[in-house]
């Protein structure tokens, strides 16, 4: 164990505020204190990799499905959950969807967010482990956070220590025209890059990923997601262009097919009726393969 | 739940009036809008700051941030926002949530008041919803206008301390003590019980001096989270999450059910003064005291207005000589401002009719004399608040002993230092001298030569009085019958 890390072991992985050897939570940023706790005694800086995206959008469901195909060994990854925490989220994904349902939002509350901390190497090409610590963010708290930067020092913090992020952007809803994903796209990426901000100039090297989720509503974004973008998330892909050195574009989906319904106060409820994973593992190789 | 507004708002454009309050007012929910959906401020008054907003989205719940679940649920918070203004937010459960999602929608309106106007609320939140309430803002609304009017809400300070008290009951005075005790000294507090969270936090808050509950943030039946820190939280439901999210914070969490610590400042007067309120079920008379506009709310001053308050106890309660020791001591003390001048005011009338009671039903009035009249001598206040009783006790002894009453009555006239107390006495000396001509008829030769003597010296004191000097010859008379007899 690295004296350096073990001194660490009261600050906030996150934040790095010092909080008391009891404290569950960080006092300054409620992240848990279980990830320093882990880094620890693996002895090794982890790697934060975010996953951010509007409300809606399907970062639960896409993080959920991610671990737990990673889990499964997929794509000749090998992954380890360090602490049971870990394994909540792909468990509350997987387990709902196995019944039908989308898992529920998940919270603006920091300490309901769930937060995985993954060892992970892929057997083909290397063997080097990564530590991967990936939050579960809320929608709400990265649009408030967005709107007011430091609303959700969390979610700042994260993100300045974050080597690679990865956008997901709701391409269902961009393909029917709708601004609105392109304009959140352009906040968050205008968020970003003024965490990362360098010279005027330069750009950033953080690897980016951005995903266009649910693309099983537009079939033709698998076949070029960086042309779908360009035409329908124009206004993302031209800041991505501009200001991101590192920027890869992919289409991704969950769910095969829907159902409809509504519930007692008339709302409609969508029914996942099975699934149908295309596209996740793809943006997550990709960041590992530039960190 | 997704049908028509229902907010009804102050009419734009509204003068408000002397007797209004004007504020702002905000709503955060979850719906779905044409730039975006999620929990945000979805409609807000035109006077919100950008810095007021945030504060706003960041303390304000989402879905699952109520402790209790169903239509029924609902929760209070009230905290400072960065520009000095306070929020108070109510939420309520508002149906399920319009992704479908499962989960239930959460909805909240925050009003912000400035703190000048909060002590026109006689500083108790509660009086500021349910001013809220009367205008009807508080209803769900959850298709309302971008930009709302302004909140102008008819401002109360009524002291309901009925749920106080049963608060207080319940969880026992001291351990509201010991919360209280945390709280002035600014330590956060959680607690969870059997009891309705509102209640427990208004039983504490009315033992804050009105002015500082202004920092005292609260949340009730909001779930405990460390992201949002709020100086006093009541929760209820899952108890069990609420210890371990506590674990390693700057947090006390009590537990209701246990035996509280002892306070932090045990010989602190204002505490003290707290708990005889509760113990006694006097919340009424306790908010009155916590909820006017105390000047000064150092420790210092508080405990002086406590010590006041404790001796207006003593006062009502005490044995006489205690209370005549209290009127020696309290009669000339020196106050710092008008509020603490009031209760001492409040306690030199408590004394006076103390005394006074005592004194109509005490068998015998003798013991007290002498103390009396050095408190006639001591000052004028102290003899302002002493002379209804001596005049009472002259007034007694005039028809039991007049010539006690008449020794009594000289040295109380020569004891005083202004007229006018002299002349209030006056009345009470003619009592004395007619006491006299019906009390000689039955006077034995023993007490007949007592009584010429203080007469004789009651003529030589207070020569204007004629009447005298027939009383003499009437004793004279009578003594010479009992001698010839």
């Amino acid at each position: 164990m690295s004296s350096a890390l073990a001194e660490r072991i009261h600050y906030c992985l996150i934040c790095e505020a010092k909080n008391d050897p009891e404290a569950v939570l960080c006092s300054e940023c409620s992240a848990p204190m279980a990830l320093i706790q882990e880094a620890v005694q693996q002895d090794r800086e982890p790697c934060i990799v975010s996953v951010i995206g509007d409300t809606n959008v399907g970062k639960t469901v896409y993080l959920g499905f991610l671990l737990d195909m990673l889990s499964k060994r997929a794509g000749d990854f090998e992954a380890i959950p360090k602490g049971a925490y870990s394994v909540n989220l792909q468990q509350a994904v997987i387990s709902y969807l196995s019944r039908r349902g989308f898992p529920p939002k998940t919270p603006s509350e920091v300490d309901l967010w769930n937060w995985a901390y993954y060892q992970v190497v892929q057997r083909r090409g290397g063997t080097n482990w990564f530590d991967l610590v990936m939050p579960d963010m809320a929608g709400e708290a990265l649009a408030a956070e967005v709107d007011n930067p430091k609303s959700f020092q969390v979610i700042h913090n994260l993100l300045a220590k974050s080597e690679g992020c990865i956008v997901l952007i709701d391409a269902a809803v961009a393909s029917t025209g709708s601004p609105q994903p392109d304009f959140f796209g352009l906040k968050l990426m205008s968020y970003v890059d003024d965490m990362f901000a360098v010279k005027r100039g330069d750009k950033i090297d953080v690897p980016v990923a951005v995903v266009l989720c649910k693309a099983d509503y537009c079939p033709e974004s698998f076949d070029n997601p960086a042309k779908f973008a360009q035409t329908n998330l124009n206004r993302t892909w031209n800041i991505c262009e501009a200001r991101f050195q590192n920027v890869r574009f992919f289409a991704a989906s969950v769910v095969g097919s829907l159902a409809y319904g509504t519930d007692e106060d008339g709302n409609i409820v969508s029914v996942p009726l099975h699934c149908a994973p295309r596209g996740i593992l793809e943006p997550f190789q990709w960041i590992l393969s530039r960190l | 739940m997704d049908s028509q507004p229902t907010v009804m708002e102050a009419p734009a454009g509204a003068a408000a009036a002397s007797a209004t309050v004007t504020c702002d007012q905000a709503v955060f929910s979850s719906v779905r809008t044409p730039t975006g959906q999620g929990y945000r401020i979805i409609a807000a008054s035109k006077g919100l700051t950008p810095e007021e907003k945030r504060d706003i989205t960041t303390r304000s719940p989402s879905h699952g941030g109520l402790c209790d679940e169903g239509p029924d649920a609902s929760a209070v918070a009230f905290y400072r926002l960065s520009t000095g203004r306070l929020a108070l937010s109510y939420s309520c459960d508002a149906g399920a949530e319009h992704t479908g999602r499962g989960v239930r929608r959460i909805y909240t309106h925050i009003t912000v008041i400035a703190e000048a106007d909060f002590a026109r609320f006689g500083y108790n939140p509660s009086n500021v919803l349910m001013a809220v309430d009367a205008c009807g803002a508080l209803q769900v609304q959850l298709q309302p206008p971008h930009i709302l009017n302004e909140l102008v809400l008819t401002p109360s300070n009524r002291t309901d301390a009925e749920r106080a008290a049963a608060a207080a009951e319940r969880c026992g005075a001291p351990w509201v003590v010991y919360a209280l005790s945390l709280v002035l000294s600014k330590q956060r507090v959680v607690t969870g019980g059997t009891f309705d969270p509102g209640d427990w936090i208004e039983a504490v808050l009315f033992g804050v001096p009105g002015p500082l509950r202004a920092e005292v943030s609260f949340s009730a039946g909001l779930r405990y989270t460390v992201g949002r820190p709020y100086g006093l939280s009541a929760v209820n439901g899952d108890l069990q999450k609420a210890r371990r999210l506590v674990r390693g914070q700057k947090v006390t969490y009590l537990e209701p059910e246990s035996q509280p610590a002892t306070p932090a400042r045990k010989d602190s007067a204002w505490l003290q003064m707290v708990e005889n309120h509760y113990r006694d079920g006097r919340c009424k008379a306790l908010a009155d005291i916590t909820s006017q506009a105390i000047p000064d709310c150092s420790v210092a001053a508080l405990d002086r207005i406590a010590a006041l308050a404790l001796d207006a106890e003593t006062a009502a309660s005490a044995r006489t000589a205690d209370v005549l020791r209290l009127a020696e001591d309290r009669a000339d003390l020196a106050t710092v401002n008008s509020f603490e001048a009031a209760l001492l005011d409040k306690l030199h009338i408590a004394i006076q009719k103390h005394l006074h009671d005592r004194l109509r039903h005490e068998c015998d009035v003798q013991p007290f004399l002498s103390d009396l009249t050095r408190l006639l001598q001591q000052s004028r206040r102290a003899a302002d608040i002493v002379l209804p009783a001596v005049r009472l006790a002259i007034q007694r002894l005039a028809t039991a002993a007049p010539h006690r009453a008449a020794a009594f009555a000289l040295e109380a006239v020569a004891a005083c230092r202004d007229a006018d107390h002299v002349a209030s006495l006056v009345p009470c000396l003619s009592d004395v001298l007619s006491g006299f001509r019906s009390w000689v008829l039955t006077a034995v030769p023993k007490e007949l030569e007592a009584g010429r003597a203080i007469l004789t010296e009651w003529q030589f004191k207070r020569s204007e009085s004629d009447e005298v000097t027939a009383i003499l010859a009437q004793i004279d008379d009578r003594l010479q019958a009992l001698q010839y007899s």
